[in-house]
């Protein structure tokens, strides 16, 4: 029941009515509309009709879009309001997206004047640190007293520059003394790579000044652009900066005061999206001058409504048809509580196919037992099923969210009943266990999750089987399923003396059960498996090839062995956390204070990893081991043509 | 000199081994898969949640070596040495969950880190990166349950 059957429509309609007609179809949100472009290939067609299509309006819409959510994303820095944890779309209804709608002009008018603020911002930030820089290459040049545009006298040259650290500065002061008396030599400072040096010379004894500098890797410094002091350049440059963080200080102020448009910003753009929606779709349509046609898919149970509200509302003919015996349609799932919450991780390997069991009921059960055996510690499932009542109840969720919610308290539910059996609550030590402690008998857990294992396995045998039955494909169904469950059965009685905690002595009369049930399973499945092959060896090949798959069967059995090792990981980092605590003891208030912050991480962590874990290894038990045994899955998820909206639920 | 070559010594030599491999492997594991994330990170911060999921698979190795090098030490008691016979069964049992966890750790980091950038690409692979990496945990699992049988044969 789960997968919902789906009816193929088609649809033609006056093109005068399109709009009107898509916006119902937008409304009523139930049908598909596929693409129509296979049909223009084939002759007839390519005559009589065009595709439909108006990229012109899509591409403008996506450049209006951009701009508005460029805005909103800016908008939402100076945002102060608190964000809730989860956000949900705020539902607005028709009216009030009118208004926002009416105020459009304004709307654009404030996305322009954020994006000059922007500008703006951009700007002064620039020259910011334009200023700042030119303090930096200033700063050395400080000491200097002589206006930076005098560089010559009528007789005599300033000159400022660089030498490398390791240039000995006294050197160069007794060689210039030596070499040209008329000459000033002051080292203006240092730093760690460079001298900063000033020369003053007589200009007739240039050349002398620069042999003197050029052994000791000289270069000149000019400030060209510069006039006055140095000093006096900086305290410029200091105002400057002072004044531009004043003006940044005062637009970011102003855009605060645009921030009460960003709601009406949200619907304007979910209000263009629905728009792009609309136009995108109609590149999937076929038209004529007068008429266009769509064609789609619709569920079954909603296909009467469809049709008569379409055509009472406009004139249009509809057609609806079941799809052909072999036809893929799109799957939409239709489950109720519990097998709807694990929809989300069967998605997530892949969606069903439409010809299949849906296998969201079968599957979930297990996802959740073996969650909790997983996880394992009753304290641990109890915070989990709180936490997650809590936000069912106070926050308004999406939808996806809300099913995740859901499968968190379904799984912290049988969490709880494992700690029950198990005796784990927190990892305190003697609390009685209704059936055993696993950290005290591990290998009777092994045993028991190898069980849990093959009862999964026989199960995807078992959907296997209905799934070739619901193709009518009777005898397939006894060749692919009971006789593997033949061979199975043969193997496990067969190495039951093997299993840890059973009796080889008592279970001798099943051994031998057991081995021949599977000899008769092996011969039946040579027999059967190579039917697909045409001459007879390669028949007999495959038949004896398929019985490889005992080793996949006893691997993916074992597989089900990290039931144990995951819960027994939880429970004695629990008890070693409270060891761990304890140690301290309790006579002063820090120590206790040590011990609760101990307590309440440690256990935070240990809950953190191993729920990660068991939420993980659940998945793949169901993935590969699994769906591994019947799932096919490649079908593609139904799609509405509806309004697809990011910050708000048009009501 | 020899008199310290008690029961108790192999045992935690044991545990001191299990440890620091499948410390390794875990350190050795998140640590690739951490560089990777922060690659996608700086293109997309959006994807944090499932980057931090893929990261934290191959951080179980050096638990389960852990939670083996504990129940070890515990069987040591310091005023009643364990056997010489003992000790051995205790060292050989920490073993498999410190060797297979270094190893498995490495490798199942690097399968973290692949599965990390595929969903820089296309995020909707998430289970598949997920399921491919726990292929290789198998192997640590399977260590760690050999080891829990092994110590529990010293009562």
């Amino acid at each position: 029941m789960a997968i919902v059957k789906m009816n193929k429509i088609s649809l033609i309609g006056l093109e005068s009515e399109k709009e009107r007609i898509l916006e119902n179809l937008m409304k009523l949100g139930v049908v598909e509309i596929t693409d129509a472009k296979e049909k223009i290939s084939s002759d007839e067609w390519k005559e009589l009709v065009n595709i439909d299509g108006d990229s012109e309006s899509v591409s403008r819409l996506d450049a209006q879009i951009d701009r508005v959510s460029a805005v909103i994303d800016y908008l939402d820095k100076f945002d102060k309001r608190k964000k809730p944890l989860f956000s949900a779309r705020r539902d607005i209804s028709t009216s009030e997206l009118n208004m926002v709608l009416q105020n459009q002009d304004k709307l654009w008018s404030v996305i322009d004047e954020v994006n000059r603020y922007d500008e703006m911002l951009a700007n002064l930030k620039a020259e910011k640190n334009r200023n700042s820089n030119m303090i930096l290459s200033l700063k050395p040049w400080e000491a200097l007293d002589i206006p930076l545009e005098l560089t010559a006298t009528a007789s005599s040259t300033v000159l400022i520059g660089v030498v490398p650290e390791m240039a000995n500065t006294d050197k160069i002061k007794q060689d210039l003394d030596e070499k040209v008396p008329e000459s000033h030599f002051e080292v203006l400072s240092r730093d760690k790579e460079q001298s900063y040096l000033l020369i003053i010379y007589l200009t007739s004894k240039e050349e002398d000044v620069m042999n003197v500098l050029k052994q000791y890797g000289f270069s000149k410094v000019t400030f060209k652009e510069l006039s006055g002091t140095v000093k006096h350049n900086i305290d410029q440059a200091l105002e400057n900066i002072e004044r531009i963080e004043e003006e940044i200080e005062y637009i970011e102020e102003n855009m605060t005061s645009y921030v009460k448009y960003k709601d009406d910003l949200e619907v304007l753009h979910d209000y263009l999206s629905i728009e792009r929606e609309r136009k995108i779709v109609l590149s999937n349509l076929l038209k004529t001058n007068k008429v266009f046609m769509l064609e789609g898919w619709l569920p079954e149970n909603s296909a009467e409504e469809v049709k008569t509200f379409l055509e009472k509302s406009s004139d249009c003919y509809i057609e609806i048809v079941k799809p052909k015996e072999d036809e893929e349609f799109p799957v939409l799932l239709a489950n109720r509580a519990i097998p709807s919450t694990v929809e989300s991780i069967t998605n997530m390997y892949s969606v069903p196919n439409c010809k299949e069991i849906d296998p969201n009921a079968i599957m979930a059960p297990f996802f959740i037992l073996f969650f909790g055996l997983m996880l394992s510690d009753g304290g641990y499932g109890a915070i989990m099923t709180i936490l997650a009542t809590i936000i069912l109840k106070v926050f308004k969720l999406e939808e996806s969210t809300k099913k995740f919610m859901k499968l968190m308290v379904y799984c912290g539910i049988s969490t709880m009943f494992w700690g029950l059996l198990f005796g784990g609550w927190f990892g305190i030590p003697n609390i009685p266990a209704v059936w055993f402690n696993p950290t005290e008998d591990p290998e009777l857990l092994l045993s028991f999750s190898l069980l849990f294992g093959a009862i999964h396995i026989y199960v995807g045998l078992g959907v296997r089987a209905a799934n070739l039955i619901k193709d009518k494909k009777y005898l397939d169904a006894v060749f692919d399923s009971l006789f593997w469950y033949i061979l199975f059965t043969g193997f496990i009685l067969f190495v039951l003396p093997y299993i840890p905690k059973i009796d080889a002595e008592s279970v001798t009369g099943l051994v031998n059960l057991g081995k021949y049930l599977m000899i008769i399973g092996a011969v039946l499945l040579i027999l059967t498996q190579g039917r697909g092959n045409k001459n007879i060896i390669a028949k007999l090949f495959g038949g004896v090839a398929s019985l490889y798959d005992l080793i996949s069967f006893m691997s993916d059995v074992l597989s089900y062995s990290r039931l144990l090792a995951l819960g027994l990981a939880t429970s004695v980092i629990a008890s070693i956390i409270n060891q761990m605590a304890t140690m301290f003891g309790f006579n002063n208030i820090l120590k206790i204070i040590a011990v609760v912050a101990i307590l309440a991480f440690g256990h935070l962590f240990n809950f953190a990893i191993n729920a990660l874990g068991a939420y993980v290894h659940s998945c793949r038990l169901q993935y590969i081991e699994f769906f591994g045994k019947f799932y096919k899955g490649g079908g593609t998820a139904f799609e509405p043509f509806k309004a697809k909206t990011k910050y708000i639920n048009l009501k | 000199m020899l008199e310290i070559l008690t029961g108790n010594f192999f045992a935690i030599l044991g545990a001191s081994l299990a440890f620091m491999f499948g410390g390794f492997g875990s350190s050795k594991g998140v640590g690739l898969a951490g560089e990777a994330g922060a690659g996608v990170l700086t293109e997309d911060p959006g994807k944090f949640g499932p980057v931090m999921v893929l990261q934290a698979l191959p951080s179980t190795q050096a638990i389960y070596a852990f939670v083996i090098a504990f129940l070890t030490i515990q069987k040591v008691v310091m005023g009643e040495p364990l056997s010489i016979a003992e000790g051995f069964i205790l060292f050989a049992g920490c073993l498999p969950v410190g060797f297979v966890g270094w190893i498995s750790g490495i490798f199942q980091g690097r399968v973290a880190a692949a599965g990390i950038n595929m969903i820089a690409k296309r995020p909707e692979g998430l289970g598949r990166a997920i399921v491919m990496a726990l292929m290789v945990e198998m192997f640590a699992i399977l260590g760690f349950i050999v080891s829990i049988l092994m110590i529990g044969k010293v009562a």
